[in-house]
């Protein structure tokens, strides 16, 4: 085991333990393993990839944290990960954004997006900024959905890592969801 | 950052939000006027809320795979080779399915593209690999398999598969969202072991059978996804380093994995038997055989090895809503049958995926099933446990099956004092398998064929092998050349067994009796009658002496030899023969009764017997359908005896629609280039002509003839035949020049195989004669029909073949001006057909047409007028009814001839509406022949 993945073990273990200086270090280690991951990907250079974020996120967990650490610290690394996957996807969203301009093609906003179909069809973008305005009025039900969508946490897991009980994450979620819906929704836009 | 209001506000929201998420819409909106009154900012935000909180989580997650889908896989628009993509479908341990369309074709057909995770591909030789997986898969075609069209490497080095787009959804789900009882679910479980069995037949195993695998179209049509696909992310051939948990990781679904499988052992047909098993456990209780945690891997290998399921009727109450409505029924034999298809031990369980169906359909059926017959199993598995080979993969085991099933089907007769043989059998069977290796034979694909002829060659150079062992393996393998359709081969080999077992046992022993009657049966097969008919004859003197007055052994002699005779047009002997075989077969109602009625239908339909003859073909049919099922190769024989008999009894239409399911399932049974298929072709084809309609005869015509030539050889009788078939519909479409070389072409043939004097070359020289006079060369037509008649009349004078002569040859007359000579011809040929047809048969009003047009020719019109009017009764009051071009013939013929005598009105009117009657033929001759014909 390499001495980087035992930092990033130790790491987890003290932020766990509330030591904010440790999870400042940790998150652009994690940062920077998703984005390898992902371009490795993007250049197929690596076959065989799986193929979803649940995926690139565990992947970067086996590869960034040694065999050693217990069950609280994967699901803490998990929840880092999420935060991270996140931040990861909506650059991704936006960079993507900037080539379709700068290649021509009109710039969909989510305005018209949402008027031409009867159903929802909303970008990275909208929902990223939908979830921060729900982290400013709640910040867990922020965390769960984060924790679920992009950490592809279990409702168990994520319960585990926010120490509710899976029933209030259920009822917290249900909530959320609503919110960002809402958000989302033509009459809100 | 939200301020205080909005912030004060959400705490007030969420507790009014989950109360107001419990009530029905209109308490909602009372549950709001009077917990809002006043916040109309509240009310508003709460109503929005309410209004998505039914919502699934899935359309808020779309952005996030579709991030994903960009930074990592191919998004929509983008190309796969010539494919654009529209959309992901759906992700699997496999890698993504996309939905696409083909962009640089005309059509827009949509497609299914796999992207193969290369990563858990054999690196060994991985894109050969691919490929050559690719093309065994490219030909599968079965209605029940999703075809494979395409396949392909990105540039980044991806592998991907083009696939049917299959629009349906997962079985249990079909069968849980119809409700359907259990014969119904039965049915399309039929429907998905045929598929497999068919594969199995190609020497591909699927190895990933499961509901998820199995989409049920709206029509209810079974699609199986991903065949043989799983075998190319599996491992390479050279894998034995494969720990237990490794295997079981490996598998997406570990709920229908094999015990195989999860060990990491050889993977085989049987596997697929087991999935099988595990599908129709869950489609008979709703619930998979093993719900596993896949957290405990272990775990899970341990029951999925150790511990047999619950029989499925015990596990109906775990979810009754996938459980069928009549669930009740499961008890008993059903789950002995999902049992046995479980059994931990591949070799224990249904020896193919066709034995499992027939199981299942013996059960529908009410007849006893094979996973009861404990002493078979017992022997088989006792034998194969001490014989445990070194099979290396599927290929090998597919052809083990074909080849060694037929030899256990052997032993099983003399399992007990046998045992030294078999076992020596079985090591044979072995080398001759190992010698097959495919890595031996450098990655081709051993084809059965092949596989076939290197034990025949082993077993001609093998000295040290007992020749006890000699013949039975030589026995085996002609069953199995037979059986392929190739019959030289088979009766070289049989020869040998036959000579073998008379020289250990006796000339009039049963084991020789059993290689005599392959031996005949080749014979016939080849269509060497002269060959066949006396070792037939032999047979049932043996047979005589040797077995029962009532036994089975008895009745199939007399049937082979009554076949054999009908088959050289002896009727009268055959008939007898056949009904020999029937007295008995009313006894015991034995599995051969189909074929005994089925031919003597055929002899007594020719003796104008219909009803007879109807009631014993459909009795024959209905045996078939009973003891073997309707994707039996001898279901499809009753069907292909009661078509001929249609044809016979003039119902054309019946005929055609008949001889159409027999091509279905002869397709699907025996696969595009059986001989069997190619006689089905071609009597369809031949019903079509009849009709009129070349253009959809044309491609039958081709493809019987093709699959003669390759199959049969250039010279053979049925190539010769179906020469002249594309010949006819070559001229029917009015290509004169290259109908008539068809003709030479195929007259050189039946020369040769036939005889110079055979009916099939006369029936040739009636075609040539035909062209001729369709294209006014009245005199050569009238020689070459003579050449016809005078070879029929020698072989039989009373035949109608000889009718058929002297209608062209009166014909070609009267177009001569001698209807004067014409007459007697006809009048003979109108009575040979009245001995052989009914009176309303269209061949018998075809001859009153001709012969009343002579008769008007010649000046007879008052003679004339009658026949036809009796001509035109007739086939209006025809059971069956005459097709345009029939019906035009007739009343263009009265008309004409009413018009002659004077009674302008009524013929004028004939003549208009026969011509009405053509309008829609395709055939450029008979679009002109009404008003050509008569305008004399």
């Amino acid at each position: 085991m390499s001495t980087a993945n035992e930092s990033v073990t130790e790491l987890l273990q003290l932020s766990r333990t509330g030591d904010l200086q440790a999870m400042e270090r940790l998150l652009p280690l994690v940062y920077d393993q998703l984005r390898r991951l992902a371009n490795h990907l993007m250049r197929g250079e690596r076959q065989g990839h799986t193929l979803s974020a649940t995926a690139l996120v565990h992947e970067a967990y086996l590869r960034m944290v040694s065999g050693n650490a217990g069950w609280q610290d994967r699901l803490h690394f998990y929840a880092v990960a999420a935060r991270v996957m996140r931040h990861v996807l909506v650059d991704y969203a936006r960079s993507q954004g900037r080539k379709k301009r700068g290649s021509g093609a009109e710039r969909v906003t989510l305005d018209d997006a949402l008027a031409v179909g009867p159903e929802l069809s909303l970008d990275l973008i909208s929902l990223d900024m939908a979830m921060q305005k729900l982290a400013e009025l709640d910040a867990r039900k922020c965390q769960i959905v984060e924790l679920m969508f992009f950490g592809g946490m279990t409702a168990e897991d994520a319960a585990q890592v926010l120490a509710i009980s899976p029933a209030t994450l259920f009822r917290e979620l249900k909530l959320a969801k609503a919110f960002l819906y809402g958000k989302l929704s033509p009459a809100e836009a | 950052m939200a301020n205080l209001e909005e912030q004060e506000r959400w705490l007030r929201l969420e507790p009014l939000f989950h109360q107001a998420v419990m009530l029905d819409a209109v308490e909602r909106d009372a549950f709001l006027d009077s917990k809002c009154a006043g916040d109309e900012v509240l009310r508003r935000e709460l109503a929005i809320l309410l209004a998505s909180s039914d919502r699934t989580l899935g359309q808020l997650q779309e952005p996030i795979r579709q991030a994903v889908d960009g930074l990592t896989g191919i998004a929509a628009g983008q190309s796969i080779g010539p494919y654009r993509v529209l959309r992901l479908l759906g992700e699997g341990g496999m890698g993504r399915v996309y939905l696409a369309v083909r962009a640089d074709e005309q059509y827009r057909q949509q497609v299914a593209i796999k992207m193969m995770q290369a990563g858990r591909m054999a690196p060994y030789n991985l894109l050969a690999r691919f490929r050559a997986e690719r093309q065994i898969l490219a030909d599968l075609n079965h209605p029940n398999i999703a075809r494979l069209l395409d396949g392909g490497i990105t540039p980044e080095g991806v592998p991907y598969i083009v696939m049917e787009y299959v629009e349906g959804v997962p079985i249990h789900a079909y069968c849980r969202d119809h409700h359907l009882p259990i014969a119904e679910r039965l049915r399309i479980f039929r429907d998905v072991c045929s598929a497999v069995d068919y594969a199995h037949r190609h020497l591909v195993v699927h190895r990933d059978l499961k509901p998820a695998n199995i989409l049920v179209t709206k029509d209810g049509v079974p699609k199986l996804l991903d065949f043989g696909i799983a075998k190319m992310l599996a491992q390479g051939p050279i894998s034995g380093e494969n720990a237990p948990t490794q295997s079981f990781e490996r598998l997406l679904t570990p709920e229908y994995a094999s015990p195989e499988q999860v060990l990491g052992q050889p993977v085989t047909t049987v596997t697929d038997v087991y999935s099988l098993g595990s599908l129709l456990y869950q489609l008979l209780c709703g619930t998979p055989p093993f719900v596993l945690d896949t957290r405990n891997p272990l775990e899970g290998a341990r029951l999925i090895c150790e511990v047999m399921p619950q029989p499925p009727s015990a596990e109906t109450a775990v979810h009754p809503e996938e459980a069928p409505p009549d669930a009740a029924l499961v008890k008993g034999d059903l789950d002995r049958i999902v049992l046995m298809a479980l059994r931990k031990e591949p070799q224990r369980r249904y020896a193919s995926a066709a034995r499992l169906s027939e199981d299942v359909a013996a059960w529908i059926q009410g007849y006893p099933i094979e996973a009861r017959a404990a002493t078979w199993t017992y022997v088989t598995r006792r034998y194969v446990g001490r014989h445990r080979w070194a099979v290396t993969g599927a290929v090998l085991f597919v052809m083990t099956l074909i080849v060694f099933s037929a030899a256990m089907g052997y032993f099983k007769r003399r399992a007990d004092h046998q045992e030294t043989i078999a076992s020596q059998q079985a090591s044979y069977l072995a080398g001759m398998f190992r010698a097959a290796n495919p890595e031996a034979a450098r990655g081709r694909n051993i084809t059965a064929r092949e596989l076939l002829d290197i034990g025949a060659q082993r077993i001609e150079h093998d000295n040290a092998t007992d020749s006890e062992v000699r013949a039975a393996l030589l026995y085996n393998i002609g069953v199995s050349y037979r059986s392929l359709g190739y019959y030289s081969e088979a009766f070289g080999i049989a020869r040998q067994a036959y000579d073998i077992q008379s020289k250990l046992y006796g000339a009039q022993s049963p084991r020789a009796a059993e290689a005599l009657r392959l031996l005949a049966s080749s014979y016939r097969d080849a269509e060497k009658f002269e060959n066949a008919e006396p070792l037939f004859r032999r047979l049932l003197q043996i047979r005589q002496t040797a077995s029962g007055p009532n036994s089975i052994p008895l009745e199939d002699a007399y049937a082979d030899l009554g076949e054999c005779l009908y088959l050289e047009n002896q009727n009268t002997e055959a008939e007898t023969m056949l009904r020999a075989a029937l007295a008995i077969d009313q006894q015991h109602q034995s599995a051969t009764g189909f074929k005994v009625r089925s031919y003597l239908a055929l002899i007594i339909e020719r003796r104008d017997s219909f009803p007879e003859a109807a009631q014993l073909l459909s009795e024959s049919v209905e045996i078939a359908r009973r003891y073997e099922g309707v994707d039996s190769p001898n279901y499809a024989i009753s069907l292909h005896n009661l078509g001929s008999a249609q044809i016979d009894a003039g119902n054309l239409a019946q005929a055609e629609a008949t001889l159409r399911e027999v091509l279905k399932i002869r397709i699907k049974v025996l696969g595009n280039d059986h001989p069997d298929t190619a006689y089905t072709l071609n009597n369809l084809a031949f019903v079509l002509l009849e009709k009129g309609d070349w253009a959809s005869a044309m491609p039958f015509a081709t493809k019987a003839l093709e699959i003669c030539r390759k199959s049969l050889g250039e010279k053979h009788h049925m190539t010769g035949t179906t020469t002249g078939n594309v010949g006819r519909a070559l001229e029917a479409k009015g290509n004169y020049r290259e109908a008539d070389a068809k003709y030479d072409q195929a007259l050189g043939v039946l020369r040769v195989s036939d005889g110079p004097n055979s009916l099939a070359v006369s029936r040739m020289l009636d075609y040539k004669a035909q062209l001729q006079f369709d294209q006014g060369h009245y005199g050569e037509a009238e020689s070459l029909w003579r050449q016809s008649l005078d070879l029929r009349r020698n072989i039989d004078a009373k035949s109608t073949y000889v009718a058929l002569s002297l209608i062209g040859m009166g014909e070609s007359r009267v177009f001569q001006h001698d209807a004067a000579s014409a007459v007697p011809m006809l009048r003979e040929a109108l009575e040979l057909r009245r001995i052989h047809y009914a009176a309303t048969h269209p061949l018998v009003i075809a001859a009153k047409v001709r012969l009343g047009e002579a008769l008007w020719v010649a000046n007879s019109g008052e003679q004339a007028e009658s026949v036809l009017r009796d001509a035109l009764h007739l086939a209006e009051t025809a059971p069956y009814p005459l097709f345009p071009w029939q019906m035009a013939e007739v009343k263009s013929a009265l008309g004409a001839c009413l018009k002659s005598r004077g009674r302008r009105g009524e013929g004028t009117q004939l003549l208009a509406d026969s011509r009405a009657e053509l309008t829609n033929d395709p055939r450029p001759i008979f679009r002109i022949s009404a008003d050509t014909r008569y305008r004399r």
